[in-house]
């Protein structure tokens, strides 16, 4: 089943002189894991952005799992998207299983199932229930608030994951942990990840299939294997060069 | 006064008077609260819009931080013309010099959430309402909490100066030490206020961290360099309020050398003790004829009542209502003028019993003070001409002098050219005075300048000394512009309970006073140079055998 599919969608922010992203078709499978690489201001984070309609597009059609989004009411169809952002955005008043109680609370579950929820989502990002439950972020490491903006993410088990960049702030053992985790917990549960990054390895690494972006376009959507093998064109090919190669060594190319 | 007499008078006032003071403190928390409310209620709401409209933003919070600037007292004196004395005014400066604290933190608080936190809020499918609830309004929660902080401490300081205009508290006991020159009143204002300042000040600290209990130490949060510069902000006004503290302490001490003599003559620590049981502490204003009343009312409360008395004279007309309503004197003579004008800022009335009436029941209801029977006579606003002139032209009254006003050379001190009370509103009714010539002197010079025939009439009042001159005529104010001042006694209701006796000795006093009787003991003082006790006691002598 398609579960995102994007169908010429044009944004264009008011007074810029060319398209944040221009004219963009393309559909991503259920359970897919893609990686959005691209260099600054490519427009990574305005495509993912339209998904859960903090941007509306002006032209084209969004459509998760064949409904419009725009037919639906933006905070209800939020609910059913994880959203998780480079600056983790944890809510600093709220302990841990606050943070992570947020969207089941609303949704209206019982004290009990939230207190199962909380803790078997502290597991799976690998922090211990008991040492970190009530703590406030402010007590937390920039990698392990990391991980509770990604069980606060995952609280409601949405379909959708929109992840921009979210270990870019995290140092690079923590960052490679933390790769792992997610490949295994997208392992677990096949939902549709929508993941932004700009670091080739790291996209190479994670992505079943890559999205290349450039100025707001598309220039190659495949997976690592093929782009590395047929780059569509010298802008790919400069991209991949300027990985230093490292590429060749990341878990999704070559298997 | 030394210093153990000092405390020994601090310790007395405790044992004495600590409902007077309870009263105080409560109405200076209330006044304060009250205030505080206020610039909540206006200060959060605008600052939370501000916050979200950059442009309003500079401009509100700009406009603010320069209303700051102006001194509390102004912004006081400057509610008075707007909407009178008393309570409301008090209030509405108070809560003007409490806003910009609550508006200013509000606007950066609410401005300064962090916008990852927002855009996670709004992307996990929070609604709008619910990210201003659980997630806008918490977070902004202690820096808010801050600015009401700053502005309780500011308002309990300057709540003090409300008791310049009517409004009471702390700052009553502060003004009357001042007016009565007295040392332990002085200090036990002064640290009562600071002491309101630093506890609630502590016990909001601790209110606050409280309700941030997740601000931990070792918590880097966006808030906390402007937290800090609140901090520093606080310690500056606690520099400020010391400083205010250290120099009511400095003039009390300063008070204290001074003395029993600090004052003049007037204040006559009277220890003769004639009668037994508590003292009656009659008090006076400033100015001769007050001195005169009350010096002989002493006389016929020790003479025919029998009874101790105290004599605490000389008050500044201005604190002689606070003294007596916070139970430092039992009674002193007034005007039912003053009363209905000044003291209660009713409208005007002319009517003699209609005025007693009136502030009779008003003090009784207000204040639990007790007007005594008026005296005839009446020492209010008048116009003096000289006899010649008065021949000459024919004028007698007010409506003569205003059709002969082409024939008349006016001399006024300038403010009763322009004063509500003064020419305007006698052209109101009498119509216009187109004066031959006006000069503008000083009103001590006045007499002179109409005696020396520089000047035909004067502004004058009605029982001054020196209408006794044969060479003045006091025109009558046939169409009652003027409100009438007559003399009578207000007492505390508690006193005349004591000794019921005092009522009846006064209004039989009071009951000979007239305009001319008071105009020539005034004269004997400020014409003929005599002290003001010796002409009391010859004139009480004269009338004692038929009160
Ligand atoms: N809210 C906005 N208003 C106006 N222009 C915007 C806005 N957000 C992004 N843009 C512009 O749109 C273009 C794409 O921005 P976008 O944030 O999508 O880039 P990105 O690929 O995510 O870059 P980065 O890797 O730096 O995050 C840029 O030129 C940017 O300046
Ligand atoms: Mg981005």
């Amino acid at each position: 089943m398609i579960a995102i599919s994007f169908d010429g969608v044009v944004k264009r922010f008011p007074g810029a002189a060319r398209n944040a992203v221009d004219r963009v078709s393309l559909e991503i499978e259920e359970g897919e894991l893609i990686t959005v690489l691209g260099a600054s201001g490519s427009g990574k984070t305005t495509l993912l952005k339209m998904v859960n309609r903090l941007f509306e597009p002006n032209e084209g059609t969004i459509c998760l799992f064949g409904e419009n989004i725009m037919d639906k009411d933006p905070v209800k169809l939020r609910r059913g998207i994880g959203y998780v952002i480079q600056q983790i955005g944890l809510f600093p008043h709220m302990t841990v299983r606050e943070n992570i109680a947020t969207i089941p609370r609303i949704l209206k579950w019982d004290r009990a199932r939230i207190g199962v929820r909380v803790d078997e989502l502290l597991s799976l990002v690998n922090l211990d229930p008991d040492e970190f439950r009530e703590r406030y972020p402010a007590q937390l490491s920039g990698g392990q608030q990391q991980r509770v903006g990604l069980a606060r993410a995952l609280a409601a088990d949405p379909a959708v994951m929109l992840m921009d960049e979210p270990f870019g702030a995290i140092d690079a053992i923590n960052r490679s942990n933390l790769q792992d985790e997610l490949l295994a917990i997208h392992g677990k549960h096949k939902r549709t990840y929508l993941f932004v990054t700009h670091d080739v390895a790291e996209a190479f690494k994670l992505g079943n299939r890559v999205l290349v972006m450039d100025g707001g376009r598309v220039k190659q959507f495949d997976t690592p294997q093929r782009i590395v093998d047929d780059p569509a064109d010298d802008f790919v090919r400069e991209l991949l060069a300027s990985s230093g190669g490292r590429h060749g060594q990341s878990a999704r190319v070559g298997n | 006064m030394n210093q153990t007499g000092l405390i020994e008078k601090i310790v007395e006032y405790f044992q004495n008077r600590s409902d007077v003071y309870l009263e105080a403190v409560a109405r200076h928390l209330l006044i304060s609260a009250a205030a505080v409310c206020v610039a909540c209620a206006v200060g959060i709401p605008l600052g939370i819009f501000c916050a979200g409209n950059a442009k309003m933003r500079t401009l509100v919070t700009g406009l603010f931080s320069t209303l700051r600037i102006v001194p509390s007292l102004a912004v006081l004196l400057l509610c008075i013309p707007l909407i009178g004395t008393g309570l409301a005014p008090a209030l509405v400066a108070l809560s003007f010099l409490a806003i910009p604290p609550v508006l200013i933190n509000t606007t950066q608080a609410f401005a300064g959430v962090p916008s990852s936190v927002l855009e996670t809020a709004a992307g996990m499918g929070m609604g709008g309402a619910r990210i201003f609830w659980k997630v806008k309004a918490p977070l902004s929660l202690p820096i808010v909490l801050t600015g009401i902080k700053t502005a309780v401490v500011e308002v309990i300081a300057s709540a003090t100066l409300a008791a310049y205009i009517g409004a009471g508290g702390l700052g009553n006991i502060i003004f009357t030490g001042l007016g009565l020159l007295r040392a332990d009143l002085l200090l036990i204002g002064g640290i009562s206020v600071a002491l309101l300042s630093v506890l609630t000040d502590f016990f909001l600290n601790r209110l606050e961290r409280r309700i941030v209990r997740y601000r931990d130490p070792n918590a880097k949060m966006k808030t906390e360099g402007r937290l800090g510069h609140m901090k520093k902000q606080l310690k500056k006004r606690w520099f400020g309020r010391m400083t205010a503290v250290a120099l009511i302490l400095g003039m009390t001490v300063l008070l204290s050398a001074c003395g029993g003599d600090g004052g003049d003559g007037n204040v006559s620590g009277d220890d003769a003790d004639v009668g037994s049981g508590a003292p009656v502490r009659i008090g006076s204003k400033d100015f001769t004829e007050n001195l005169i009343l009350a010096e002989i009312y002493a006389l016929a409360l020790e003479d025919k009542g029998g009874l101790a008395v105290d004599r605490t004279f000389s008050l500044a007309s201005s604190s002689v209502h606070t003294a007596l309503v916070s139970d430092e004197i039992d009674l002193y003579p007034e005007y039912t003028g003053t009363g209905l004008l000044s003291v209660l800022q009713l409208d005007l009335l002319t009517d003699p019993q209609e005025v007693y009436d009136t502030v009779k029941e008003a003090y009784e209801d207000r204040f639990d003070l007790i007007w005594l029977d008026y005296a005839q006579a009446n020492d209010g606003q008048g116009i003096a001409v000289t006899k010649a002139v008065s021949d000459e032209y024919g004028v007698r009254t007010i409506s003569d002098l205003q059709k002969q006003a082409a024939n008349i050379r006016f001399a006024s001190q300038g403010e009763f050219d322009e004063r509500e009370d003064g020419i305007p509103a006698l052209e109101a009714v009498y119509g216009p005075f187109a004066f031959k010539s006006s000069v503008v002197i000083d009103n001590a010079l006045k007499y002179d300048m109409l005696l020396n025939g520089e000047a035909d009439a004067a502004p004058a009042y009605t029982s001054e000394g020196q209408l006794v001159n044969p060479a003045f005529v006091l025109l009558e104010d046939d169409r009652q512009v003027w409100p009438p001042y007559n003399i009578a006694p207000v007492a505390r209701a508690s006193i005349l309970e004591t000794y019921p006796e005092i009522a009846d000795i006064l209004n039989a006093v009071n009951a000979l006073i007239d305009t001319p009787t008071i105009t020539s003991l005034n004269a004997e003082v400020d014409v003929d140079g005599k002290e003001y006790e010796e002409v009391a006691k010859a004139y009480y002598d004269s009338i004692k055998d038929s009160i």
